[in-house]
């Protein structure tokens, strides 16, 4: 009878509707989001061009350091940061190529679905918002069609060439700037554009529609440092953290490092905008149209302009030249630099590490000053004066790789899940042919006050400015 | 009307719980029927000796009991009882009719096939190895006690004949890499599921999601699971054999049994180990690399064991305290663990068996592998110059020993983990055939990790100016597991005729809740343990939670007690699955056959010759279930500067399902000679279909990775395990084992997805791609010219096969008049390839050998020469040598019953193919994120082959004194 009561007793509570609210074992709350508990919701569209803004620093994590690499202006002597780009050897197998074209695809796709679905479903939302997720897909396609030669457009999609890109781009920022009239940033966006695709009439424009609005404009991608991203670029240049060397061409060794820690909770930030392109461009403008001495004035208001940007003084003493050979490359303000072996050497290029704190301009800096452009009256020279200027200004942008005309192939990746992607074209890289593969060659004996590079690559661009790849108002 | 499947298959699942929880408070009282009482003593056929803990128990009744420590036994059995029944691992079973006898003495011999023994392999009560058409592995009490070792994977390295176990770091509580057949899955880890006594324990033993970041050494579960008390340790091999298991247990089940009580008074143990600890410096390029990190440190362990009871109520209760000091400055480790258990006859129809393990385990830890603060492995690698000639280079040594000395006394790493695993088993013997069981039980365990980075530590290293003080941090990990399981199964045993039937039904579920927090603090100010003190904090979280329920049944039956079929299925659900996938059909089925037992084969081969001869085949499915939460699309939500950043996340998928391995294998046991030779050979066949893949979509999406189930995974090969009583004399008997184990691994389809890697290093990781292993190493391949030069390099080659293509163990057990034994165990591998990263960081710092030509030794394209670097894994390693000696009886007098003395060496040899690198052990692999994206995870596959700056495991010497009294 006992036995038969606990029996009756369990089975009413196995059975009781309210045993099953007491204890429920298969009740899993994924504690995530997902895109129905975030479309429409309040405050989404702002929240989501936070993260457009975001990407974009993930984007400058993708591309900056390889372009560096890809250029003359950084050589990797002992890292796990990409050594392929730096002998020019860019290939579609490379995993850094898959990168770079992911995470411009990721900002390009995150901002078309805050345009179709976000924005829409978001009674809160601000015409700002709309035109900032513009702007952010014109960015994207903006960096697709200068860093790569054909990429597709849209997910799966055939390969387009660089210029489909760029075309697309400009419908995107005349949307934002239409949404949102007078912002320096889309007009300076479209002047980039214009002046990747050659249009000196437009790109002077939009040039100087942007230094109207905002003669000091500067726009950044921000890093953060408590929750990441972190900033791999200023990993690569001042962290000593991790197993990285990267090393500056010597003439741009007082530029470097452009990134340093500011705090364990500040990352530098990288200004993927700023005013000083916008002169920087009328200035080539003026020279295509043989107005020397209109660029010359251009050139100078550059050098005012930079100089008026902050330079930052910290101690770089953790770093070396290099970090495993220390003193095989110029570390000292004794050493004097030459462009090439038939350029002058030149003083003040290289800075002392050990010495105590270095100032750094963050940025903008140029060793060009108003009296070396009154002493350049050819075209030649003042062209190679502003690709110097160009190089210096944008040092550690990733730019100089675009200015050499450098293009990457589509990624492998992309190859074997895409059926569009054609072998050929599609998956090799464009290096102009006049680029040396040891551009950042120097020669410098350790101990001695001379440094030589071994190619002025500013007056190679100028040489072959007729060329398709460079120096687009040729 | 429509019935909402989903939630009658929840409701079902809530009342299996009920059900067993019903059971853990039902208490039924009996009294005994009179009948007559019968002792007697059970000894060893062998040496005479008497045999403890032997099973006694009246035939076809739950009624009995255990020998005590000198082998005698007492018991009331029912006036009706006429056989009384003896079994015990590893010896023969044997039954007496009692004819009116109220002494029974029974001598009981051993069986090298342990066809006899009485196994669990799946979710039933236990069923006899005979009758299996697939293999179980037995570690029994015995073997576990020549193992001076403290943690479950470290006791079975070398014990399981066709499994390897590798600890992948010798510092404190890190993680192993246990393999069996191959790698199954390209996500989840092969880390077999595991049970105590019934309930499912936490088994992660990866990198927790949230977790430090030591460059490679992560803290496994393994390391503190409570072991103390261990009757046995079965493992079922991944595949067929675990179909009953369901949709995680692909990898295999190790289930662990808490030792029962005997009947009498208290039997007490006590046992004190003590020893050296000392790091191996075998794998050291240069000397000085021993002489600068280690130390020998001081091992001392101390164990108390009480185990008695009276007929009806056994317990046992033992504890175990723990502390090494360490091979390395600032490396120890405290373990305080306690186990208990009661067996309670209740009634001559209901037992409750509950047992309860507790563990405490504190350790800290140095950084290592791919860190710039690993100091030591800085030496090795050359980070302080050539250490041959520091001599010249006296700065190069004082700058060791200073960085050295800093990283000693002022970094920071301690881990603390409490664990309380507690089980209840409730059996019901309604009638004779039929058993019904109910477990239900726990798992909680909760760590905390804490690393604090000092600004005078940053300053020290050389990783921030002199005069920084603001940049010091903390960062607190706490993670929160709670497993809860629960199962009911009822099994029927009946005969008719010549045949014989067991037949089990039963459903199960469990449920995993894991929450993890990192709280971080940077600007922190000098000085301060407390996130507190710090200018900025952040925190993360992570939740995984899921549910598993299902419903199986098994039917085996047997025909003239040598013909043997099995066939059985079970139905899964889990919370993971796709919203579009519903119960999960996993099917067995197996056939086996004892042809020994034959009489035309008895008339033919005399039992002299061939023992034992069964064969046996089988196939069987069981599954990897994918990652909670891994259907469902997401947007993520980042902070950012301050704010909350919208992002797209995973894509989701609706059809998410577990990955599902299908085995077939087949083969046989043979005992020879009197059973001196006794052989297993199993052939398996194994195919992993819907694998679940994190492959990329093509980058143009912009779409994160997502778990799919895209791919095709084969592992085949052979399982071949010996053992050889080499002497069986009056005084000597010696055994020697031995097995091998073969495995071909391929990646058939990737399901159309290109190819992706498991981690590793931008230049040169493990991979997927058709046709290749799992994780091969893929890398530049450099040709050089006849001067040296880089001729020309083959970019994405196959440079190698992380999974070795054969391994298995060796053992020695030999004994002199039972009072003498050593044993001896290691195991090995070969046919696999590993990174020698130590290599390519020498080649950096200009220290490094001559396998790179002069003309191509530009560092700047040191991604052209992967390949250099890629150098064969195999080793044979001596895991355990262990003497022990018994004290005679008679010198004992009535004080103790037994004393035994052990000397042991653990680690004491190395025999190894590569170049100053310990193929074992991995320095990278155990991931936290899935596959090409940032998302935390958990429990990923962990391809190894990554050989750097870790320490192997240690060599320690230890003594042991057991006295029982």
């Amino acid at each position: 009878m006992k036995k038969l009561l606990i029996a009756i007793y369990f089975l009413s509570v196995c059975f009781l509707p309210t045993a099953c609210d007491f204890l429920n074992p298969t009740e899993v709350i994924n504690p995530n989001l997902t895109d129905q508990s975030v479309i429409g919701t309040v405050g989404s569209a702002e929240r989501w061009v936070i993260g457009l803004q975001r990407q974009n620093a993930l984007v400058y994590n993708g591309i900056v350091d390889i372009a560096e690499l890809g250029s003359d202006n950084y050589v990797n002597t002992e890292t796990f940061f990409n050594q392929q780009f730096d002998g020019l050897t860019i290939s579609y197998q490379d995993p850094d190529v898959n990168t770079a074209q992911f995470t411009i695809a990721d900002l390009r796709q995150s901002a078309a679905f805050g345009i179709e679905e976000v924005f829409p479903a978001d009674a809160s939302a601000e015409v700002t918002d709309q035109a900032e997720m513009y702007f952010y897909r014109g960015w994207a396609k903006l960096l697709s069609g200068e860093l790569f030669r054909r990429l597709p457009l849209e997910p799966d999609g055939p390969a387009v060439p660089s210029v489909d890109h760029l075309q697309s781009a400009i419908t995107d920022f005349q949307q934002a700037d239409q949404l949102v009239p007078g912002n320096a940033s889309y007009q300076l966006a479209l002047a980039r554009v214009y002046y990747d695709l050659g249009n000196a009439a437009e790109a002077s424009q939009h040039a100087q529609a942007a230094i109207n609005i905002d003669p000091e404009f500067l726009r950044s991608v921000e890093y953060d440092a408590l929750n990441a991203p972190t900033s791999d670029m200023q990993d690569a240049l001042f962290d000593r953290g991790s197993f990285d060397d990267l090393q500056p061409l010597p003439r741009l060794d007082f530029l470097d490092p452009k990134y340093y820690g500011r705090s364990a909770s500040e990352e530098s930030p990288i200004y993927f905008q700023k005013i000083e392109e916008a002169h920087l461009i009328i200035a080539e403008a003026q020279l295509a149209a043989g107005q020397l001495a209109e660029a010359q004035a251009t050139m100078k208001n550059i050098v005012a302009l930079v100089q008026t940007r902050p330079l930052e003084s910290f101690s770089d003493a953790a770093e070396d030249r290099t970090d495993d050979n220390p003193s095989s490359r110029p570390d000292s303000t004794i050493v004097e630099v030459r462009a090439s072996p038939q350029d002058p050497f030149r003083a003040g290029l290289v800075l002392n590490r050990q010495g105590g704190e270095v100032s750094v301009p963050v940025v903008s800096g140029t060793s060009v000053t108003a009296a070396y452009i009154d002493t350049q009256n050819t075209l030649e020279g003042l062209l190679e004066t502003l690709y110097l200027m160009r190089q210096e200004i944008f040092i550690a942008e990733g730019r100089r790789f675009i200015d050499l005309g450098i293009k990457m192939p589509v990624s492998e990746t992309e190859l074997l899940a895409n059926s569009d992607i054609q072998q050929g074209e599609d998956i090799q890289a464009l290096i102009p042919t006049f680029l040396p593969t040891d551009m950042d060659a120097i020669e410098f004996t350790p101990g001695s006050t001379q440094a030589t590079i071994k190619y002025n690559l500013n007056r190679i661009l100028v040489e072959n400015r007729a060329s398709a790849e460079v120096v687009p108002f040729f | 009307m429509r019935i909402n499947f989903t939630n009658c298959v929840s409701h079902c699942t809530r009342l299996l719980f009920w059900v067993a929880c019903g059971f853990l408070t039902l208490n039924v009282t009996q009294v005994y029927a009179q009948g007559q009482t019968i002792s007697g003593k059970v000894t060893s056929a062998e040496s005479g000796e008497p045999l403890p803990g032997v099973n006694v128990i009246v035939k076809g009744t739950t009624t009995g009991t255990v020998t005590d420590v000198d082998g005698n036994y007492r018991l009331n059995v029912p006036a009706d009882a006429d056989i009384l029944s003896y079994t015990f691992i590893g010896l023969k079973a044997k039954e007496a009719a009692i004819e009116g006898r109220s002494v029974i003495d029974v001598v009981m011999e051993s069986d090298v096939t342990e066809l006899s023994e009485i196994v669990v392999t799946g979710q039933g009560s236990g069923i006899s190895k005979k009758r299996l058409a697939t293999t179980v592995d037995v570690v029994s009490s015995e073997d576990l006690a020549n193992t001076p070792m403290v943690r479950i994977d470290q006791v079975l390295q070398s014990k399981l004949p066709n499994t390897q176990i590798q600890l992948s770091s010798g510092q404190p509580g890190t993680t192993s890499i246990i393999r069996t057949r191959g790698i199954a899955s390209a996500l989840v880890s092969t880390t077999p599921i595991i049970y105590v006594d019934g309930v499912r324990v936490d088994n992660l033993n990866t990198a927790s999601a949230l977790s430090n970041d030591t460059g490679g050494a992560q803290s496994s579960t393994l390391a503190d699971l409570p072991i103390e008390n261990i009757e046995r340790v079965e493992f079922v091999k991944g595949g067929a054999a675990t179909t009953l298991y369901g949709a995680d247990a692909a990898n295999g089940v190790i289930q662990i049994f808490t030792k029962k009580g005997q009947a009498g008074a208290a039997r007490v143990t006590f046992e004190t180990q003590m020893g050296a600890i000392e790091g191996t410096s075998d794998y050291f390029k240069f000397d000085q690399t021993g002489e600068l990190a280690f130390r020998t440190g001081f091992l001392q362990s101390h164990r108390i064991g009480v185990n008695g009871g009276n007929e009806n109520v056994t317990y046992t209760f033992s504890g175990n305290i723990y502390n090494d000091n360490g091979f390395q400055e600032a490396i120890d480790n405290t373990r305080f663990s306690l186990r208990n258990s009661i067996n309670a006859q209740l009634s001559p129809k209901f037992n409750y068996f509950g047992s309860l393990g507790f563990t405490n385990n504190q350790f800290t830890r140095l950084p290592n592998a791919n860190n710039s603060r690993d100091v030591y492995y800085g030496v090795d690698q050359g980070g302080f110059g050539d250490p041959n000639e520091w001599d010249e280079n006296p700065e190069n040594r004082e700058e060791a020993i200073r960085v050295q000395e800093a990283t000693s006394d002022l970094y920071d790493l301690t881990e603390a983990v409490s664990r309380f695993t507690t089980s209840h088993n409730f059996t019901y013997n309604p009638i004779e055939e039929v058993t019904i069981k109910a477990v239900i039980g726990l798992d909680s365990r909760n760590s905390r990790t804490q690393e604090i980075l000092t600004n005078a530590y940053q300053i020290a290293i050389g990783e921030v100016p002199e005069g920084t003080v603001d940049q010091g941090t903390i960062d607190n990990y706490t993670r929160n597991f709670l497993s809860t399981t629960g199962s009911l199964t009822a099994q029927y045993e009946a005969s008719l005729n010549d045949f014989s039937f067991i037949t089990v039904v039963g459903g199960q579920f469990f449920r995993n809740d894991d929450r993890q927090i990192n709280a971080a603090a940077s600007n922190v100010v000098e000085g301060s343990q407390s996130i507190n003190n710090a200018a900025d904090n952040t925190a993360e979280d992570f939740i995984y939670t899921v549910t598993n329920y299902g419903y199986f049944a098994k039917e085996n039956i047997g025909f003239l007690d040598r013909y043997f079929v099995d066939f059985g299925f079970r139905i899964d659900y889990n919370t993971g699955f796709g919203s579009n996938v519903g119960g999960q059909f996993f099917p067995s089925v197996g056939a086996s056959y004892v042809l020994s037992d034959e009489p035309f084969f008895t008339n033919a081969i005399p039992t002299s010759v061939i023992s034992t001869l069964k064969l046996r085949a089988t196939y069987g499915e069981a599954g990897n279930f994918p990652p909670p939460f891994a259907r469902d699309p997401q947007i993520n939500a980042n902070p950012y500067l301050g704010g909350t950043a919208f992002q797209p996340g995973q894509p989701g998928d609706p059809n998410l399902k577990p990955e599902r391995v299908q085995t077939l294998e087949f083969g046989g046991d043979l005992s020879l000679l009197d059973d001196r030779i006794g052989v297993g050979i199993t052939y398996y066949d194994q195919k992993t279909t819907d694998a679940l893949f994190t492959a990329p979509y093509a980058p143009s999406t912009g779409d994160e990775n997502q778990t799919r189930n895209l791919g095709e995974i084969s592992n085949k090969g052979f399982e071949i395990s010996t053992n050889f009583l080499v002497l069986n004399s009056e005084s000597w008997t010696m055994n020697i084992g031995a097995s091998i184990n073969t495995v071909e691994n391929e990646v058939l389809s990737t399901g159309g997805a290109p190819e992706f890697n498991l981690g590793g290093f931008l230049f040169l990781g493990p991979f997927v791609k058709e046709g290749l292993p799992v994780g091969y190493l893929r890398g530049s391949k450099p040709t050089f010219g006849p001067n040296g030069e880089l001729a020309s390099v083959e970019e994405n080659a196959n440079l190698g096969n992380p999974i070795p293509k054969g391994f298995g163990n060796l053992s020695l057990n030999a004994t002199y008049k039972n009072r003498l034994s050593l044993y001896i165990g290691g195991d090995y591998q070969y046919g696999s390839q590993s990174v020698n990263v130590n290599e390519v960081l020498r080649f950096f710092n200009g220290v490094a050998d001559d396998r790179v030509p002069e003309a191509s030794s530009d560092p700047n394209q040191f991604f052209n020469l992967a390949g250099v670097w890629i150098e064969d894994a195999d080793f044979l390693k001596i895991r355990n040598i262990t003497l022990t000696y018994t004290l005679p009886s008679q010198i004992l007098e009535n004080v103790f019953s037994n004393i035994s003395v052990s000397f042991s060496a653990l680690n004491p040899l190395n025999f190894y193919s590569a170049t100053n690198f310990d193929p074992e052990i991995t320095g990278s692999g155990a991931r936290a994120t899935l596959p090409g994206t940032n998302t935390s995870a958990q429990n990923l596959v962990n391809i190894g082959a990554f050989g750097y700056g870790t320490f192997s495991q240690p060599r320690q010497y230890l003594g042991t004194l057991k006295l029982t009294f």
